[in-house]
């Protein structure tokens, strides 16, 4: 299933998917302050990325 | 059931440079009990294609002079030719980027192998070997130092897997354990990790 | 949790040791306390703050009773403390916390810091210290719930103030305690932060304009990102130092040795031994798995694809039907085809039957794809129990280094203790230079937290202008559509959050509306729009008969307070697991300006009170006793006066 945000495609399920890993990964940062958040963000980022990009 | 004429499979094969480097690696011994990630590079060989093909990482040989190289021997890969055909008909039957038009596919996966019309496919197979072994080296080694490192990537390399690829979540259920996973956090056991 | 007694010792007013047991009675569950303007009654509700977070809300700090400094000679010692016996899910714990202080030559009163004790009683009656005291208070009360059980005078007068002008900032707090959901907030945060950072990214070689704010707000991005190292090494390094100041003080404390301990640490070591030897197994058992079944796993979900894709392959061509390569093996061997043509070797006729092998049995594609199908049902079968078995043996693992980390701090603690007597000046004069530099810390911090507001101001602005921009040029489409996930995350995370926060805010509203209905028998109603506005409504004129205008809103004000106190503790025990609230009752300590109300209206607060909480301990002026006694009289179960010696001292008396 697809959505469109700016005029560009989304797969929902995969949004979705990245949700639940990104809450899961915020919440362990919450208790482990391993990174902050010019860190999270990277993180975040590269993962979106390689997302998108799998098959 | 092997080529006539290409050798894929039969004859020796080295990885190079980075490549090489990489596999050594990925199959040295570490921790306290000499335990490997993956027993010899024959393994490497056969699940790196496999991970190159679904994360679409490509990887050119490495030809730099003088570089590192490791060998798989003809011998073993002849033992296991059976696996390693199977796992080439299974990419080449599903690549669409590599071959749009289905009947071309299946000749591919299921005619052509081992021909010398084949050898663009072998190219393809042998650049998602490499790309997954670049994938792999980064996946498992690249952040680790030490024994708990390397088993800690390996348990969120298999988990990120098992969640994309093996698990199904509707749209009503995204609020509820989002919400859900605010509160508590993950349920299985990385929740534990220091 | 309630409250069984408190005992301060040397603490402001009070001189010595003087105590107070609270009423726990599930009947006569209100504990009394007046005095006059002056004589402690603030101090004494901060002095539960400060015996369980070590903080107080009073303007002057030194929390040492200058009555007893100002008695001290020079060169000589003294204390002061507050201790708490309080009971939480049936366990009796003992709070102290501890500040010893010296006059040095030249009469000026040195503290040090203060020291923190937890103790509680195992079922049979064994007292046990509580190794983490700062822990266990946050699982018995943490801090950011505990200021709606402890409301001393000022803070109400602030509320009502706020409220007053219509909007306090309250209620949006509490709102965001009782949601629990931090994780999604900062979530957001971060996803802002990473839709940013797209739009910062663009082609160098497109048009000039978009060059030049990449620069600019590259810049900036870069200035607020050194600020934010900077601020987060900061809070690091405070941390450190503050968890550093912890330990000094700890160890100051402890320094005996015991026999027991040394006892203590031998089990421990074996069982170190034994966690070594179970996750070690785990791990191999961990790699012989992955090395065996790894390739299914990977390759299951291609084979559920394939499998779906060769149904197509009924369509293929198969070849010819019913023959097999024996018959073609038998016509080029006799030379001569079917139709009767002459096959001679290597001629064109023979190379044609030759390729025809590829397309008939054994090598027909038919049987090929067959078997391919087959291997594929197989392999996926194996592959299914192989994740399970994986997450079995890394929840070993993960499990044993947890409790392996817990081993091998357990066996440190007992090496330091074991290790003697220390130099405690040494650690003294430690613990001072770390306060000193954790304060130059704090200041910077100050200087750095300006600055990065005033940046992140003007990237915003530019970073608007440029995003307008970008849309229109297409080669900024791969970062569009990545940025366009970020979107669609974002906006689906805001969506619940608010959501989840518009629930509790509406909550609270109907909650604190109820019983601010009660108080006013009707009157009057409170409501709560979604900015926190909040508007006070006259829903019975006939009914309501207030005395002036003055007391009418001050009184309201209150009553709107006591409403909210009510309505947060209420919704926190219903909320239970989200807000971090782990038992049934809880305390109400406060301050109660009984007289700024209308008889009716003290009732009806009265009235409220002791159902909302477990245990009322209130604090009134003297003057207002005889109000206390009329409304609250039948539930009082102790009763403490404050005699206002001097300025510098009180004493608690029992009774009235």
């Amino acid at each position: 299933m697809t959505k469109t945000v700016n005029g560009i495609e989304v797969d929902v399920e995969k949004a979705n998917r990245l949700l639940i890993w990104l809450v899961e990964r915020e919440s362990e940062n919450l208790r482990s302050r391993e990174k902050n958040d010019t860190e999270m963000a990277k993180f975040i980022a590269k993962r979106i990325e390689e997302e998108v990009q799998c098959l | 059931m092997a080529g006539k004429n290409s050798g894929l499979f039969q004859k020796e094969y080295s990885f190079r440079g980075g490549h090489a480097e990489h596999v050594q690696a990925l199959t040295s011994k570490f921790g306290s009990r000499n335990s490997q990630l993956f027993n010899r590079n024959l393994d490497v060989y056969m699940i790196a294609p496999l991970v190159g093909f679904c994360y679409q990482r490509r990887g050119n040989p490495d030809l730099t002079p003088n570089g590192e190289t490791t060998k798989i021997f003809p011998e073993q890969l002849i033992k296991e030719s059976q696996t390693l055909w199977f796992i080439y008909r299974l990419i080449l039957l599903l690549d669409k980027k590599h071959e749009r038009d289905f009947e071309t596919r299946v000749h591919k996966a299921f005619r052509n192998y081992g021909k010398p019309e084949a050898e663009e496919d072998e190219m393809l197979f042998d650049s998602y070997v490499l790309g997954g072994v670049e994938l792999l080296y980064e996946k498992l080694l690249e952040n680790g130092h030490s024994e708990e490192d390397y088993i800690n990537n390996l348990y969120d390399f298999l988990s990120d897997f098992s969640e994309r690829y093996y698990s199904t979540l509707s749209a009503d259920d995204i609020q509820e354990t989002v919400i859900k996973l605010a509160k508590t956090g993950r349920t299985t056991s990385r929740n534990s990790r220091v | 949790m309630l409250i069984k007694s408190v005992k301060v010792y040397n603490f402001r007013q009070f001189k010595g040791e003087q105590s107070l047991d609270f009423a726990t009675d599930a009947k006569n569950n209100v504990t009394i306390v007046m005095g006059p303007n002056g004589s402690g009654k603030t101090a004494l509700a901060q002095a539960f703050k400060w015996c369980l977070y070590g903080e107080t809300d009073l303007g002057d700090k030194s929390v040492f009773c200058k009555a007893v400094e100002l008695e001290m000679l020079q060169n000589t010692k003294e204390s002061c403390h507050v201790q708490i016996v309080l009971e939480h899910k049936g366990a009796p714990y003992t709070i102290r916390r501890t500040m010893r202080v010296r006059k040095e030559y030249g009469g000026r009163l040195k503290e040090d810091p203060p020291e923190l004790s937890v103790a509680s009683k195992t079922p049979d009656g064994q007292t046990k210290s509580i190794p983490t005291p700062e822990l266990r208070i946050r699982e018995i009360l943490p801090k950011d719930l505990s200021r709606y059980f402890f409301f001393d005078g000022e803070r109400i007068e602030k509320m009502r103030g706020e409220i007053g002008k219509g909007k306090s900032k309250e209620f949006p707090a509490a709102v965001r305690s009782l949601l629990g959901l931090d994780a999604m907030k900062v979530a957001i945060d971060h996803l802002n932060k990473v839709i940013r950072r797209y739009d910062e990214s663009c082609d160098p070689h497109s048009d000039a304009r978009m060059h030049g704010y990449a620069r600019r707000i590259s810049e900036l991005n870069t200035r607020i990102d050194q600020i934010s190292q900077r601020l987060d090494k900061l809070g690091a390094e405070m941390e450190t130092a503050d968890n550093r100041c912890i330990e000094l003080r700890q160890r100051i404390l402890e320094n005996k040795a015991s026999e027991e301990l040394a006892q203590q640490k031998a089990r421990l070591e074996k069982l170190r031994n034994d966690l070594i030897k179970q996750r070690d197994g785990a791990v191999a058992q961990m790699l012989e798995i992955f090395n065996k079944d790894a390739l299914d796993f990977f390759a299951a979900p291609w084979m559920q694809d394939a499998m779906k894709t060769l149904k197509k392959a009924d369509k293929l061509d198969k070849g010819i039907p019913d023959i097999h390569a024996r018959t073609l093996d038998y016509l080029l061997k006799r030379g001569v085809c079917l139709c009767g043509c002459s096959l001679e070797k290597d001629s064109e006729a023979w190379e044609t039957i030759e390729k025809i092998r590829d397309f008939i049995p054994p090598k027909s594609i038919g049987t090929l794809l067959d078997n391919f199908s087959d291997e594929c049902a197989l392999r996926a079968k194996n592959a299914s129990g192989f994740f399970g078995q994986m997450e079995h043996h890394y929840g070993i693992v993960r499990d044993h280094a947890k409790n392996y980390g817990e081993n091998e701090e357990a066996i440190k603690e007992l090496v330091e203790k074991l290790r003697g007597r220390e130099d405690v000046g040494h650690l003294q004069a430690d613990l001072s230079r770390l306060e000193q530099h954790l304060s130059s810390l704090r200041n910077e911090r100050e200087l750095l937290i300006r600055e990065q507001g005033s940046k992140e101001t003007e990237l915003q602005r530019l970073e608007t202008e440029r995003r307008d921009l970008a849309l229109k040029d297409k080669s900024n489409r791969r970062i569009e559509t990545f940025k366009a996930y970020a979107q669609a995350m974002r906006d689906s995370l805001n969506g619940t959050y608010s959501k989840k926060e518009a629930e509790i805010r509406n909550d609270l509203a109907k909650t604190v509306d109820s019983i601010f209905r009660r108080i006013y028998k009707g009157g009057f109603s409170l409501a709560l729009d979604e900015n926190y506005n909040i508007a006070i409504n006259v829903t019975d004129v006939e009914g309501w008969r207030g005395d002036t205008e003055v007391e009418t809103s001050t009184a309201q004000g209150i009553s709107v307070c006591f409403a909210f106190i009510a309505g947060v503790i209420e919704l926190a025990r219903r909320n239970k697991g989200d807000s971090g609230l782990t038992s049934e009752v809880y305390p109400l300590v406060m301050d109660a300006p009984l007289s700024a109300f209308d008889k009716t209206r003290i009732r009806a607060v009265c009235e409220e009170l002791p159902c909302v909480a477990g245990q009322v301990i209130i604090f009134i002026k003297d003057t207002d006793g005889d109000l206390a006694e009329e409304h609250l009289g039948r539930k009082v179960g102790r009763r403490y006066t404050f005699d206002k010696k001097t300025e510098f001292e009180t004493l608690l008396r029992e009774g009235r």
